[in-house]
């Protein structure tokens, strides 16, 4: 009966459908974007066999987003450091320009921790004393159409591709790296870097050594790869702003289903009238409105959950002019499913109630 | 009258802007009487009817039906699934559902197993002679068939009581002659039928007619001697 009634108002039934789908897609879009995102900044961090990255502390009256550099003595310092196994300075270049495409750059020691997770796939690696080369990533390469022996156009600077890598992280997929000395030189940055990655010679004596940095180094934080990620890179903003979005999308929604299941109520009337004079119970009534509700909301789930995917990948296999990262988690599958329930639910439990305490007389009697 | 089936003892009933449907009507109805109440349009029929079959509740005096006290339920849905069955002016059959699926709908109240559910409801449909319309829905169905079909589902909870106002309103002569037909036969099987209408061919298939103008009963004539 559930199944029937909402197929009589076939272009009715679609549009609610259509709607919950719009909102659960929209969240699935914006939440796996998000989370993706924090996984990957986090993975880039902490990957490279580091468990600590020391960065410029965030200058009181800024927030998220700042990123900072330091003076490149420290590196050598913080190598002599007791406790501290191995460094390895990153120079981080975001949003940085060409002709063709915005992407990051990565300056890097060659040999350097950084340099373990690119897995090399044409081409050959950088050396020492390379000169101004570039190794490129792999989203990088496919979405630029360039492979080894071609240049790169960088800040003014011709550049040759030596390499093209891989790390599984879009953000460095979708980006390059190139020596140290070369990206300082390129962009201005000479004697500073923009973190310092640390391993420690104990990992269990970690907190301990990021203590004595931060001791040392008051203008610096020694962070572990998730705070990096979550204080210095905005992403808590972007996980908000995900939800705010998610949630709007999610109240418009609600509203959809309740307006189609109030709609419905009040065109059968009638029909409610009916059920009450043969016995129905209003449990029974609520239970039939509420299950319709639940319907829509189900299929708009199902629908919605599958344009979210779509979009998902979609957006983390084509290149755009920032490459964002997808993650799919059961948590995620199933929150969505269980939120569209929701939206069913609340849509459709105002209007159920209503219908069960309609005045049966009054309901039999509209035309 | 022994045992009555129903009792009104002094029943009112004003609704809001102070309109009196029903001015302190007395009323007895026997076991397996067939009772039709008559009167203009505005007299008080319907509410008499929605009162006695418990849809409505009045504004004072005492309903007893199956003796049951009405005043004092809470809740009124329980009487009505065991103890009465309506059959309406229109079939108000719910379109989606077939001829079969409609019977049922009393029955699933009662949360009867579907398999027991469907037979019955089968039985039924034989019984009102529509055991070949059972699949379809009602859009397929005559104006006659389909209040049949309301007739079927009146009886699914086996009431007491049958509840008819204006069954024959909506038909031509035919149909309406072979609802009442229906009726008449369910009479003799010993079901109490009270119908409302303003039909006066249709009043005569009765054997007792009450007739209310203004909300009061002005007549109540007995065809045949009744024995409860």
């Amino acid at each position: 009966m559930v199944l029937r009634n909402l197929l009589r108002r076939k272009v009715r039934t679609t549009l609610t459908v259509a709607a919950v789908a719009l909102s659960i897609g929209a969240t699935v879009a914006l939440l796996g974007i998000s989370t993706g995102l924090v996984r990957q900044v986090a993975a880039v961090v902490s990957e490279s066999g580091s468990e600590l990255t020391v960065v410029q502390r965030i200058p009181k009256g800024l927030t998220f987003g700042y990123v900072g550099t330091l003076p490149e003595p420290m590196v050598g310092e913080l190598a002599a450091t007791e406790g501290v196994a191995r460094v390895s300075p990153v120079l981080f270049i975001p949003g940085a320009l060409t002709r063709d495409v915005v992407f990051l750059v990565y300056g890097v020691e060659p040999g350097g921790l950084e340099m373990r997770r690119a897995r090399l796939l044409t081409g050959r690696t950088l050396r020492d004393g390379d000169g101004p080369a570039v190794i490129l990533g792999t989203r990088a390469a496919q979405g630029m159409g360039k492979g080894v022996g071609d240049n790169l156009e960088l800040a003014g600077r011709t550049l040759p591709i030596v390499g093209i890598y891989r790390t599984g992280v879009n953000l460095e997929d979708g980006g390059a790296m190139m020596g140290l000395r070369g990206a300082q030189e390129i962009f201005g940055a000479q004697g500073r870097v923009s973190l310092i990655k640390v391993k420690a010679a104990d990992p269990i004596r970690v907190q301990a050594l990021r203590g004595a940095i931060e001791r040392r180094y008051p203008e610096a934080s020694a962070l572990t790869s998730e705070e990096f990620a979550a204080d210095r890179l905005n992403l808590e903003a972007a996980v908000q702003a995900g939800w705010a979005v998610s949630l709007i999308a999610i109240l418009l929604s609600v509203f959809a289903v309740a307006n189609t299941v109030a709609m419905s109520v009040l065109e059968r009337a009638r029909e409610i009238g009916i059920l009450q004079a043969v016995g129905w119970g209003r449990g029974r009534i609520v239970a039939l409105f509420l299950g319709e509700s639940l319907v829509l909301s189900a299929v708009g789930g199902v629908v919605g959950l599958g344009l979210g995917l779509g979009a998902l990948r979609l957006l983390s296999e084509t290149y755009l002019t920032l490459p964002l990262p997808a993650a799919v988690t059961p948590t995620l599958l199933g929150g969505a499913l269980a939120l569209a329930l929701a939206v069913g639910a609340l849509g459709g439990c105002l209007p159920s109630w209503r219908a069960a305490r309609l005045d049966p007389v009054q309901a039999i009697r509209q035309l | 009258m022994p045992h009555p089936i129903v009792i009104l003892r002094r029943v009112s009933k004003v609704y809001p802007r102070g309109v009196v449907a029903l001015r302190e009507v007395d009323l007895e109805i026997g076991r397996g009487e067939f009772v039709a109440i008559v009167g203009p349009s505005g007299s008080g029929k319907s509410t008499l009817l929605h009162l006695v079959g418990g849809l409505d509740r009045p504004s004072s005096g005492e309903i007893r039906v199956g003796g049951m006290a009405l005043n004092g339920q809470k809740n009124l849905t329980l009487f009505r699934r065991r103890t009465v069955g309506f059959v309406f002016q229109s079939h108000h059959l719910i379109p989606v559902l077939t001829a079969l699926e409609n019977v049922e709908l009393p029955m699933v109240a009662l949360r009867m197993p579907q398999d027991v559910r469907r037979r019955r409801a089968a039985h039924l449909l034989a019984r009102v002679g529509l055991a070949h319309r059972m699949t379809h829905l009602p859009g397929d169905l005559s104006g006659g068939e389909s209040q049949r079909v309301a007739v079927a589902r009146a009886l699914a909870n086996d009431p007491a009581l049958l509840l008819a106002d204006e069954p024959t309103g909506e038909l031509d002569s035919e149909s309406g002659r072979a609802v009442v037909g229906l009726l008449e036969e369910l009479n003799r099987e010993g079901r109490t039928v009270v119908i409302v209408t303003h039909n006066l061919q249709v009043a005569e298939a009765a054997t007792r007619e009450v007739t209310l103008r203004d909300g009061s009963v002005v007549g109540d004539r007995r065809k045949v001697a009744f024995r409860a």
